[in-house]
């Protein structure tokens, strides 16, 4: 069991550290919660960076140079994408749908003519994408989509709604699930389409969450045209494509995620020292420091179970359903450090932007709210507990979910 | 960067559990827990043919000095069995401690 980074590995992990520390944008702040006034400039400032990053050598460490990446290493590229998540993760967010989900799906799946159409102008800042799964009546069950791609000539006719689908609202593209059958097995009928987002018919309206942000959109589609040479694979292999992907998309997320995490306890651990109960800091109270260590213990099985990920893939593995065990880690281990943080603030807690003077820390009350919907988006802690039960641990399947037309 | 088990740590886990699946099947597991001892010498005995009381014990003593995660290998096999015995307090405890602490006389 081999811990430890090359020479080489720590020392580029250095001086990327130093670029990243000289190359943020003037005036960013990491940690403020919100560095930009609208989704505009949000999404002007992760592009600008993006270009940065690329220009600079950065981007897409472990792409084939052919498609505008690097050629390096996946130990690289987690490296870049661990240092970004802990400097300044507000100028990574408009781009994480497309580097998580976009690039996996259009590298692993996509022709020649679209990993080269695409993928360049994704790692040098021009494209953000969107992905569109959910839709009002399709969610943990993705087979139920029902946005009806119809073939006509060389192009198809799509109609229909996405809901929940991440910054729609700042992309230039989108891959899209939709039914191009609705005759076979419903699974089968599915096909992925890559979208022009600003094409006719492409209507974005975004959904406000309780956070006051509004992250997520609905979609909805009047006769849009989408060529034919714009559908990644054959037709009724949508849903293939989508679970592959997502199995990739999870290897990386996990060691992002994990380094987000471990700088989150350093800040809960700096709030703990900080804050005072009953005249006492909240790291010397016998209940907090139990829940404080049980929030360093989660947040390290996370940073070992991304390690054995990547090992894997490293070595060349394919990522399998143990993918959810990260996710399942990372969004319920989140919710409990978020509630127990606002515990320690006590009556503070609940005061929404906090008050001026009390050095009241509102990151955890925006993250308390936001980490709501982590056990329900990318896939409900429910689904991921019939993954690994059903795919990891060989359990008999849930006999509700059985295929149906 | 590798943080899984390798082959021959993998063999040694596969050979573990066809060990304790043969040998220490759950009859042999009950009718320990109503022994005296716990264990059988004839048990015992071939636990040391296979070389795992002398994981931890160097070369230079006659043992086979191997590495702790080969010993967790085989340890992780016999809590599957729920294997009773001193392989604990004997292979690990007692032989970690007389190469940390002991004198030469003692080892």
């Amino acid at each position: 069991m081999d811990f430890n980074f090359t020479p080489e590995q720590n020392e580029f992990r250095e001086i990327f550290s130093r670029w990243v520390d000289k190359n943020l944008p003037s005036g960013f702040d990491p940690q403020k919660l919100s560095n930009f006034k609208s989704n505009q400039e949000w999404a002007f400032a992760y592009k600008e960076f993006q270009k940065r990053l690329f220009e600079a050598g950065y981007a897409a460490m472990h792409y084939p140079q052919e498609y505008g990446g690097q050629g390096r290493t996946l130990m690289e590229e987690v490296i870049v994408l661990q240092t970004l998540a802990a400097k300044c993760t507000e100028l990574r967010t408009p781009g994480v749908i497309t580097h998580g989900m976009a690039v996996p799906t259009i590298y692993v799946c996509g022709s020649e003519e679209q990993k080269k159409e695409f993928l360049p102008r994704i790692f040098n800042g021009d494209h953000i994408w969107c992905q569109g799964f959910s839709e009002p009546n399709a969610g943990s069950d993705v087979a139920n989509v029902s946005t009806r791609a119809v073939l006509d000539g060389d192009h198809y006719i799509v109609n229909g709604q996405k809901v929940w689908t991440s910054f729609a609202h700042l992309a230039d593209y989108g891959i899209m699930l939709v039914r191009t059958d609705t005759e076979t097995l419903k699974h089968r009928g599915l096909s992925y389409l890559l979208m022009d987002m600003k094409a006719p018919g492409v209507e974005v309206r975004p959904i406000e969450q309780i956070t006051g942000e509004a992250e997520f959109n609905e979609i909805f589609f009047e006769d849009v045209r989408v060529p034919v040479g714009l559908r990644v694979g054959e037709e009724g292999q949508g849903w293939r494509i989508a679970i592959t992907t997502l199995m990739f998309e999870r290897v990386l997320g996990d060691a992002v995620f994990a380094s987000i995490y471990e700088r989150n306890i350093g800040r809960l651990l700096n709030m703990a020292r900080r804050t005072k109960r009953s005249g006492r800091p909240v790291i010397e109270d016998p209940v907090f420091r139990q829940q404080l260590a049980q929030a360093y213990i989660e947040v390290m099985a996370l940073k070992y179970h991304g390690l054995r990920s990547l090992s894997g893939q490293i070595q060349g593995g394919i990522p399998g359903p143990e993918g959810s065990i990260g996710k399942l880690l990372w969004s319920e281990a989140n919710q409990r450090i978020m509630e127990n943080a606002l515990g320690m603030q006590g009556p503070l807690g609940q005061v929404w932007k906090g008050l001026p003077g009390t050095g009241q820390d509102e990151f955890w009350q925006f993250g308390y709210l936001r980490s709501k919907g982590n056990t329900i988006e990318a896939g409900s802690s429910e689904i991921q507990r019939n993954i690994i039960g059903e795919r990891v641990l060989g359990l008999p399947k849930d006999a509700s979910r059985a295929t149906t037309r | 960067m590798d943080i899984r088990l390798n082959e021959d740590q993998l063999e040694i886990a596969r050979q573990a559990r066809r060990f304790f699946e043969n040998e220490t099947p759950m009859k042999y597991v009950r009718a320990m827990f109503e022994d005296e001892r716990g264990f059988t010498g004839e048990i015992w005995g071939k636990m040391a043919e296979m070389g795992w009381t002398a994981m931890r014990v160097p070369e230079a003593y006659g043992g086979l000095g191997m590495e702790l995660i080969d010993l967790a290998v085989v340890m992780e096999e016999m809590g599957r069995a729920v294997v009773p015995g001193p392989f604990f307090s004997s292979a690990l405890l007692a032989a970690e401690i007389l190469m940390e602490a002991g004198s030469d006389s003692q080892k």
